[in-house]
């Protein structure tokens, strides 16, 4: 539905308009006649009881009369009447019935329920098919009522309920609405309304008060020109837990939630609670002389306006009014909209199907409500609304809007730090984050007091820069070394060997140990200086951290097998302990890396004391080829086994089969199964497999054509001769 | 005849027995393991065709109950949202009176387990009809509010004649206070004589008492064809 309309300001709109000449108020319901059918009562009176003796049920006869009491129906038989108990529509009465309406007839049913058989509700669905009949059938009591009834059922209703809009006509017949609520009074009386309409003028003062989720907004309009206004905001709306307990606050003054929030919640309740009231105050005069008081407040607000001692506002006066259509959140910008949607006036012209915009269902006019509004901004100001749904302080500067901050310095105690607690986990991560860098930092805090008491903490800094340069420097030439000979080197090089030994950098440990395989240079230099006591080999067997670690324990534990072999080649002694007594060998982690010092145990027989770095034994190419040979032989012969125990399931298998095969088979095949087998096994006794010879000379039968006489046959005539022949000789002895 | 009769020093014996023309399952007293045959047999509704038992039967219960009838009477076990079955049926071996609400499957499940015609209808506008009535073959007694209109309608519907009346001396909770079948009523102990001449007028029981009564009246429901 398409309707064109204007709008204008009402301030702008003169008592000498020509709008508003021959102003009347219309009602656009047109009462339509309500078509419902003559609800023809086409129930059978039940004939007045007849002159049956109440006496027949002491006779106790079966009764023949048969007859529905829930859907008002004679039967004349009893299959009708039989069949009729299985209705919906029986169901449908026998519903009405039990909760006192009075029934309704199998053709109003059949209208109900849109189907023309009556098997449509089915009586296994849900519930919610239930109450929807349960709804028809509150719709069926009305309908049932009649007609001249029912329109005035519908009068009183629209009476009852006024929309928020009301509509005039003029002279020229043209089509004003405005809202209902800016005319002064409640009274729908036609002409007041028109007189009240008119009344309205630049000068009108109108006071707009919205409230909500801790959000407040006042402003004091004369005409379109804004006199005062004022926002603020308190913290009142918790999420979650909050609104629960807002709630039962209310409710039981001796249960009251006792937490820091909740307290802060109350206290902001009634501090803004508190503000509204004062400002009101500083309104009076506003307030007073303004013509309309326009609030918007839920109902938990309310008190502040209406309640408490000395409440600014009385609820019963005439001049307060609630706002007629949803608002957002109180803001000023809120606050200007409501004022301009407010002093809105449409005019339609005379040929607008007026039952359209007016239309009386709610929802429907919820609708047009919208359109209008959407409609009435306009371009320009649309581009504002839309900016104005995620704003808050957008229009500051503009409107210079009194913003208020409050302290809450007298709340301290509640005050969480929850930033302090932030940081120190985020300490907590540091350290996590480097485990090996720290661990060289304990090693120096422990190491470096044994060897230089003088060095402090303060030095530490610089150390560990040194440290980090200590590779560069040290590839530079080893002269810097013995220059720097200090203590601070001798920690940088620990760590260095340190880390290399962790991570298995065996060129860095080579270099770092100068070990021969490095350049001929560092050899050289190692040569010059062999009273060097500073030599990275003194390192080798000292303890390096706080467990007592030596290198070799270090790479041990870390599973790397070329450091180990390299760290033992240079003269690291397996035998070396740490804290808890145990042997690098002890430390390891895999078997490999067991096998590197057994290995090389194997190659230098002598070079350590290996039963006291509790090494088991040597282990040679020989022995390791003996190992897998003899693990070969394992396999194989776990092979085999496997196998064997393969088969004998099989042939286990085979044998239930069998078993069960032979089970099932009837006696007689079972005999003659058995007879098979005997004379298969005489055969077998005999060693003749095939039987069809000749009887004669003993040539196979097998794909000829035999000569017979009696049960004997032959490969030849010549045979059979011999046979008949050998026979009669014997049967003429 | 009609017998007083009281189960555990209670009255409503109609809770914890049911009597058909075939068989009578009566609960478990006390002191066995009561409850749990309890729930499976009193919530149930049954004729001399089958015994129809809620869907909180254990198969425990099922099994004892299969075990104990005869063969030809038929064990059935329904889901119904309306689980205490004897409070929403009321049946004797031809017709069954259930509640308006009961599921279009039970009605079936009923129809074809206990041979009957099923109709919804209200007794003394109470919805549940298998508590407010008792009817066996030969006769029944509704609650004591039943108009004579509801009343004629219901007996040509049952087939059966029909008397309002009341058990345990007042009682309306008519089949909590009775059981009955086509030769035999047991009351509570309350129940007073007047009651018992009623309930043994309209059951017939004083002429079912007769030897020659087994081959003409019972012959019917003591063989089967």
């Amino acid at each position: 539905m398409t309707t064109s309309y204007e709008h204008h300001s009402i301030f702008h709109l003169s008592p000498e308009d020509e709008a508003f000449i021959g102003l009347r108020e219309v009602n656009p319901i047109l009462k339509q006649a309500v078509n419902t059918d003559p609800a023809s009562d086409k129930l059978e009176d039940r004939s007045p009881e007849d002159d049956r003796q109440r006496e027949s049920s002491l006779v106790r006869e079966v009764s023949d009369k048969m007859v529905c009491s829930a859907c008002k129906c004679l039967f004349i038989s009893r299959e009708e009447q039989t069949e009729h108990y299985k209705l919906d529509w029986h169901r449908f009465n026998l519903r009405l019935k039990i909760s006192g309406m009075p029934p309704v007839t199998a053709e109003e049913f059949e209208r109900k329920t849109g189907a023309g058989d009556m098997s449509s509700i089915s009586g296994s669905e849900s519930d919610s098919d239930e109450d929807d009949s349960d709804s028809e059938s509150g719709g069926t009591s009305s309908n049932v009522t009649g007609t001249d009834n029912e329109s005035s059922v519908e009068t009183s209703l629209f009476h009852g309920r006024h929309s928020s809009k009301v509509f005039f006509q003029n002279s020229a017949e043209q089509y004003l609405s405005v809202y209902r609520c800016i005319l002064q009074g409640k009274s729908n009386d036609e002409l007041d309304a028109a007189i009240f309409l008119k009344a309205i003028s630049k000068n009108t003062v109108w006071v707009i008060l919205m409230t909500g989720g801790g959000h407040f907004a006042g402003a004091v309009f004369q005409g379109k020109e804004v006199l005062e206004h004022k926002t603020f905001h308190r913290y009142t709306v918790r999420a979650k837990r909050g609104t629960a307990q807002g709630l039962r606050d209310s409710q039981n003054r001796s249960h009251t939630p006792k937490s820091a929030g909740a307290a802060l919640r109350r206290y902001n309740e009634a501090a803004l609670v508190k503000e509204i009231q004062d400002l009101l105050v500083c309104w009076a005069e506003h307030l007073k002389e303004a013509s309309a008081i326009f609030v918007r407040a839920p109902s938990y607000n309310k008190s502040a306006f209406f309640g408490g001692r000395a409440a600014p506002l009385d609820k019963k006066d005439p001049r307060i009014h609630t706002l007629p259509f949803p608002t957002r959140r109180a803001t000023f910008r809120e606050a200007q909209r409501v004022h301009d949607v407010l002093s809105t006036v449409h005019i339609y012209a005379k040929d607008t199907d007026m039952t359209a915009v007016y239309s009386p269902s709610k929802k429907a006019w919820k609708k047009s409500l919208k359109r209008t509004a959407q409609i009435d901004k306009g371009p320009e100001k649309a581009e504002e609304n839309h900016d104005s749904s995620d704003e808050e302080e957008g229009g500051e500067i503009l409107l210079e809007m009194v913003e208020q901050t409050i302290g809450t310095l007298d709340l301290r105690e509640y005050e969480i730090y929850p930033s302090r607690h932030r940081r120190r986990r985020r300490r907590k991560k540091e350290e996590r984050k480097l485990p090996i860098e720290e661990l060289s930092n304990m090693e120096a805090d422990e190491e470096v007091p044994e060897e230089v008491p003088e060095d402090t903490p303060a030095e530490d800094t610089p150390q560990e820069t040194q440290s980090k340069n200590k590779r560069k420097r040290k590839t530079k030439s080893t002269k810097q070394l013995e220059e720097n000979a200090d203590d601070s080197s001798e920690y940088g090089l620990k760590d260095e060997v340190f880390t290399a030994c962790k991570v298995g950098d065996v060129d860095a440990l080579c270099r770092l140990l100068q070990l021969p395989g490095e350049t001929s240079e560092s050899q050289e230099q190692q040569e010059n200086n062999p009273l060097d006591v500073q030599s990275p080999l003194t390192l080798l067997n000292k303890p390096l951290d706080s467990s007592g670690f030596t290198l070799l324990h270090v790479a041990s534990a870390a599973a790397q097998k070329a450091v180990v072999r390299l760290l033992l080649d240079a003269g690291a002694d397996p035998a070396c302990r740490d804290n808890k007594g145990q042997p690098p060998y002890i430390v390891a982690t895999d078997k490999d890396t067991r096998n590197v010092f057994r290995k090389y145990m194997g190659e230098n027989p002598d070079k350590y004391d290996y039963s006291k770095a509790q090494v088991p034994g040597p282990l040679t190419a020989e022995i390791e080829s003996k190992k897998a040979e003899k693990k070969k032989a394992q396999n194989a012969i776990k092979k085999q086994r496997e196998k064997g125990q393969k088969e004998e399931k099989r042939k286990q298998e085979l044998e239930a089969e069998e078993k069960k095969r032979f089970a099932s088979l009837t006696d007689r095949e079972k005999r003659a199964l058995a007879a098979e087998k005997r004379l298969a096994e005489q055969v077998a006794a005999t060693g003749v497999s095939n039987v069809k010879r000749c009887w004669s000379c003993g040539e196979s039968l097998l794909e000829k054509v035999p000569f017979q006489y009696l049960e004997y046959s032959f490969c030849t005539p010549r045979c059979v001769q011999e046979h008949r022949k050998a026979n009669t000789v014997q049967g003429k002895t | 005849m009609a017998v007083r009769a009281a189960f555990e020093k209670n009255n409503e014996i109609g809770c914890f027995a049911k009597l058909t023309n075939t068989y009578c399952l009566v609960a478990v007293g006390g002191s066995e393991n009561f409850y749990s045959v309890f729930e499976g047999e009193l919530m149930c509704v049954g004729n001399r065709h089958g015994l129809i038992v809620p869907s909180s039967t254990t198969d425990q219960e099922l099994q004892h109950i299969r075990n104990s009838l005869p063969d030809a009477v038929r064990v059935q076990r329904v889901e119904e949202r309306l689980s205490a079955l004897g409070n929403v049926i009321a049946c004797n071996d031809y017709v069954a009176l259930v509640h308006p609400d009961l599921d279009r499957e039970t009605e079936e499940i009923l129809a074809d387990t206990l041979k009957v015609e099923v109709f919804r209808q209200t007794v003394a506008e109470q919805v549940l009809v298998g508590s407010y009535c008792a009817f066996s073959n030969q006769g029944g007694l509704v609650h004591p509010k039943t108009s004579i209109e509801d009343q004629d309608e219901l007996s040509s519907l049952l087939q059966v004649p029909l008397v309002a009346g009341t058990v345990n001396r007042g009682s309306e909770v008519i089949a909590g206070g009775m059981v009955v079948n086509d030769w035999c009523a047991f009351c509570g102990l309350d129940t007073t004589s007047t009651e018992l001449s009623v309930i043994e007028s309209v059951f017939r029981l004083s002429d079912a008492a007769q030897p020659s009564a087994i081959a003409t009246t019972m012959r019917d429901s003591l063989i089967d064809r």
